[in-house]
């Protein structure tokens, strides 16, 4: 199970942050403080992969992380999953924020936030992969954009009007 | 390359299940060690991670690939260091043990953070005391390692060492006098343990040593300094438990000098020791912690006591002896369990008669209610009961229905996500103070601790021993071997196997149970309910595990490209003030340029002096070249006839929300004529009006216009509404005047005020940003545009920024995030990205309608 997802700069600014267990707020920051502190230090030719901090379990959990020019992505991961899966994990996340953004950077992910929790809740829920084939996560992105466009663009029918049309093309989309 | 390895694992993983497939591990185990000597961190990190596993079912296996996991100890990287520790008790043996622990303790002098360090020095003591010290060959050099361990600052594991010294003095006979020995040079400098008087800190090791020095202090060297050492003023800062155990073997180092002292006939010093502990005992008696308290006071009065017998003439030293007599072994763990049940106890029977239960109440309702007449009642309240039901079902209809509505006509009811709650949160922290942590710090300390203390045995010393030995035998060896065969004789044959060496000291194995138990029979009940409930938890993910770890569908060049494409940050906040900078002084450059004639602009009705609020802020001219080679102006062409031209530019500010300030410069284009009187009128709609005197009168143009002489005026709008852009009518009327008389000429135009003029480019920075993007944030407004673009992003953002009058909070390469705000609030953020010759331009803003307008204004002037 993944216990929480964490993307933060070189400066260890949180840009995206995925808690899947309860923690307060003040936890919740310092969980970030000290996973920064403990992976800013490491090199460049280091293993990816780390002992949780304090903090956040000791060593019943290891952080798994990855470093792309100025953001790190950190998933914090209990034993039962595997490290090089998780690696890929990230790798797909990036892949499939790369296709939806275009040449996605520090900036997009503080632009559309919402849209990159929507496709970080099409891999992971609850703590649980849902789905690594990157075009199946696209596919769906792509629906989702579709129908917050139709939505949109029809805001002078009537809600009865609306509804009969929108209906059948929900039931087909799921 | 990831994918091969991943089968490894499977197979190691299958491996484990598998005990008799000795074949298929020893494969395992070449492919693993091929892992971990690939160059790959990451590979070799799961390489041990395997061997570990492997290693809990089939060390033999493991352990011929001794060299490799040691030479992991050495790696740089901190995550390999701690999966080959793991390894590391495998691994030992009667021979490397002393070079594998000298190896640790230097890490440890080297490693930064506590947590390795006391992760390292739980290692070197898990794999000395390993199956009751089996690799342990020489218990000198062990209690030197633990002494040299007492050196470490900031260690949890104090009491770990403690009890380990301890463990090791009680049940290792011969070595008691060397651990006695170094325990009373560790007493006589106690004063470097006591500063750091936590818990479990360092200072646990004075517990050890007081303690060993009292139950054996026939073989202490110099039982009276040591009394004297215990005595030192700085052990009261020490916890509360140590200060007992230095009471209690207070007393027993005294019972053993007296008895010394009487055996000589050394009357007098009986009673000078005795008298020393008078004087300093009292120094116990008045410490806050109970048990000290209470053992000194005891010790206090036993003292008192045999004074008085000393004064008789008694001698008592014997009978003081008796007080300590007698061995005192290690409890087993199991002992307590395995106390045998006196006979004719039962412990299941009940001490007690169980309590009766109560008597039921039968009939609840005959204590209060009159009996028979209750049907007649029971009916009637019954329907009643019935028909008030019905009526609340309804009646709850009724009322939420009403509620709804009266909610929806009611504006001021607060609708779901209103104003974020997390601000209110935040203004309610309160820093507690109480809660930042102290620490102590150690200065100076460390510079004494590392010097040594004068005496102390050095673990060195023992190892470099033991390798002399070593190769002593190995060159008799090898002489032998030349003179038996030809030459070839390897060393490692040589080399004695573990069995040979036999260790310098026994350790006993005895422990106190109740009389007639051994510790073996039916033990394991309990470990073994422990171990089905987790042996009943282990699903067996194996086989999906191969699904996962399938090859990803995009190939490695992709995912190159894609690493690479989440470009550098160039980061900097300074360029971006710059821009803003040189927008303004553009502006301010230009509009003065058109100033001729300042002598001639007075103040009239409806007609003000631009505010200068935002043009404020330092004139930094760093790199004004772009702008002004861009041309950018914000003038536009108002109307012109063959006599006059006009040209116009909105500004607004941000203090004076609802106001505009259309600035007009006229031109003469006439070589002959003079303008005068010019009027200045609008037609008002119903957003936007031309402040002046009465409605519908024209403004005066305050000045005249000689031939070709170019003027800028002022006029003042109020409007109401941004989200529209503004189109107004309007008419110049003036007097051409020229050598033969005047005529009256009328001059018509169009005014459109776009909605991008009312943004003011507020700085903004990237915090403020990030939060006002925030979800739950009110920009909910969005709108994106693409459009090609020729230029370089440079030139584009610049552009951009001057039109959109944005200010550019963060810029990365080809990327851009922009702020601006308009003078009623509005915020209007935009993304900008540059792909090739593709410009995207994403919006996000509070207000759709001006935002929409905004983004397309700006991308018609960038085309």
């Amino acid at each position: 199970m993944i216990k929480a997802i964490l993307v933060f700069n070189n400066h260890g600014k949180p840009r995206l942050t995925k808690f899947y267990y309860h923690y307060a707020e003040d936890e919740q920051q310092n969980i970030i403080k000290e996973t920064f502190q403990l992976i800013s230090r490491r090199d460049e030719n280091i293993c990816n992969f780390l002992e949780g901090g304090s903090l956040i379990g000791g060593s019943d959990f290891k952080l798994i992380y990855r470093h792309y020019a100025t953001l790190y992505f950190v998933f914090c991961v209990d034993s039962s999953e595997s490290e090089l899966g998780i690696l890929d994990l990230i790798q797909v996340f990036v892949e499939t924020l790369d296709k939806c953004f275009e040449n996605v950077c520090e900036l997009d992910i503080i632009f559309h936030v919402d849209k990159v929790h929507n496709i970080l809740s099409e891999i992971v829920m609850g703590g649980m992969v849902l789905e690594t084939n990157t075009s199946e996560i696209i596919t769906r992105i792509e629906e989702q954009a579709k129908l917050e466009k139709s939505e949109v663009s029809t805001p002078l029918y009537p809600y009865s009007l609306f509804w009969h049309y929108a209906v059948p093309y929900r039931v087909s989309a799921l | 390359m990831y994918n091969n390895n991943a089968y490894c694992l499977v197979l190691v993983s299958i491996s484990t299940d598998l005990p008799n497939h000795t074949t298929s591990v020893q494969l395992c185990v070449q492919k693993l060690r091929v892992l971990i000597e690939d160059s790959d961190q990451n590979l070799k990190y799961l390489g041990l991670l395997a061997f570990g596993k492997i290693l809990k079912s089939h060390p033999k296996s493991v352990q011929a690939h001794k060299d490799l996991v040691l030479q992991c100890l050495d790696d740089r990287d901190e995550s390999i260091r701690l999966r080959a520790l793991d390894l590391l008790y495998g691994m030992v043996s009667k021979k490397n043990l002393m070079e594998i622990v000298r190896k640790l303790m230097v890490h440890m002098e080297k490693a930064e953070g506590t947590t390795y360090r006391d992760e390292l020095m739980n290692k070197v003591i898990e794999i000395c005391t390993q199956n009751n010290y089996q690799h342990v060959v020489n218990f000198e050099w062990y209690v030197s390692v633990l002494v040299e361990l007492t050196k470490m600052k900031d260690t949890q594991h104090g009491k770990l060492l403690a009890d380990h010294m301890m463990d090791v003095a009680i049940r290792v006979v011969a070595i008691r006098k060397f651990a006695v020995g170094q325990m009373a040079i560790l007493l006589e400098n106690s004063h470097l343990f006591a500063h750091n008087s936590q818990r479990k800190g360092i200072c646990e090791i004075l517990f050890a040593a007081a303690w060993l020095c009292g139950e054996y202090a026939e073989l202490l060297p110099n039982a009276l300094e040591s009394l004297e050492a215990m005595f030192k003023p700085k052990v009261t800062s020490l916890p509360g438990h140590v200060q007992s155990v230095f009471v209690q073997n207070i007393v027993k180092l005294y019972s053993a000098i007296i008895m010394k002292a009487e055996v000589d006939g050394d009357e007098a010093k009986v009673r000078e020791v005795g008298q020393i502990l008078l004087d300093k005992l009292p120094m116990f008696a008045q410490s806050s912690d109970l048990e000290v308290q209470e053992r000194a006071c005891s010790a206090l009065q036993l003292l008192k006591y045999i004074h008085k017998l000393l004064d008789k003439g008694v001698p008592v030293s014997e009978e003081v002896s008796f007080l300590f007599a007698g061995d005192l072994n290690p409890v087993a763990v199991k002992a307590q369990k395995k106390v045998p049940i006196p006979e004719g106890l039962d412990l299941d029977q009940w001490i007690n008669k169980p309590p009766s239960k109560p008597v039921e109440v039968q009939n609840k309702a005959s204590i209060f209610s009159s009996g028979k007449d209750d049907s007649v009642l029971r009916g009637e309240s019954e329907k009643k009961r019935r028909k008030a039901k019905e009526l609340s079902e309804e009646e709850l209809k009724a009322q939420r229905e009403a509620r709804l509505q009266a909610q929806a006509s009611n504006p001021h009811y607060l609708k779901l996500g209103g104003p974020s709650p997390r601000k209110a949160e935040k203004a309610e922290e309160i820093i507690n103070v109480d809660d930042i942590p102290i620490e102590t710090l150690d200065i100076g300390m460390d510079i004494e601790m590392s010097k040594g203390l004068d005496g102390l045995a050095s673990s060195d010393k023992y190892y470099l021993e033991a390798m002399n030995a070593e190769k002593s035998k190995r060159k008799q060896k090898r002489k032998e071997g030349k003179k038996g065969k030809k030459g070839k004789k390897k060393s490692s044959a040589a080399v004695a196997s573990d069995d040979e060496i036999t260790p310098t000291h026994h350790v006993s194995s005895v422990v106190d149970m109740p009389e007639g138990m051994t510790a073996a029979d039916s033990d394991n009940e309990d470990d073994d309910q422990k171990d089905e409930i987790i042996k009943k938890l282990d699903i067996n993910l194996d086989d999906s595990a191969l699904d996962l770890l399938s090859p990803p569908a995009t190939s490695s060049s992709t995912v190159e490209s894609a690493a690479a494409r989440l470009t550098n940050g160039s980061n900097d906040a300074s360029p971006n003030t710059s821009k803003k900078e040189k927008s303004r002084d553009k502006k301010k450059s230009k509009s003065s340029k058109r100033h001729k004639d300042k002598s001639l602009y007075e103040v009239a009705e409806g007609v003000t002096t631009p505010s200068k609020e935002h043009l404020s802020g330092t004139a930094t001219p760093t790199n004004i070249l772009d702008l002004s080679s861009l041309n950018l102006t914000n003038y536009r062409k108002l109307a012109a006839d063959e006599n006059l031209s006009m040209e116009f530019e909105a500004r607004v500010s941000m203090q004076q929300a609802n106001t505009l300030v259309v600035s007009v410069v006229f031109e003469n284009l006439n070589s002959s004529c003079t303008l005068k009187s010019m009027d200045f009128n609008i037609l008002d709609s119903m957003n936007t009006k031309l402040v002046r005197e009465t409605s519908d009168t024209a403004v005066k143009v305050p000045f005249e216009l000689m031939p070709l002489v170019r003027n800028e005026a002022q006029f003042v709008f109020s409007v109401q509404s941004l989200s529209l852009p503004q189109k107004l009518k309007g008419t110049l009327v003036y007097i051409l005047k020229d050598q033969e008389g005047s005529s009256q000429q009328k001059l018509d135009f169009r005014l459109v005020i776009p909605c991008r003029d009312f943004l003011v480019a507020v700085p903004c920075s990237a915090d403020s940003l990030a939060q006002l993007l925030a979800p739950e944030g009110q920009l909910t407004a969005k709108y994106s545009k693409r459009l090609t673009v020729k230029t370089d992003f440079k030139t584009t953002l610049a552009k951009l920024s001057f039109y959109a009058h944005a200010h550019v909070v963060e810029q990365m390469d080809n990327t851009a995030s922009l702020y601006a705000s308009s003078t009623q609030g509005h915020h209007v953020c935009l993304l900008v990205k540059l792909q090739g010759e593709l410009l995207s331009i994403d919006g996000k803003s509070s207000d759709s309608s001006f935002l929409s307008n905004v983004i397309d204004e700006v991308t018609e002037l960038l085309k």
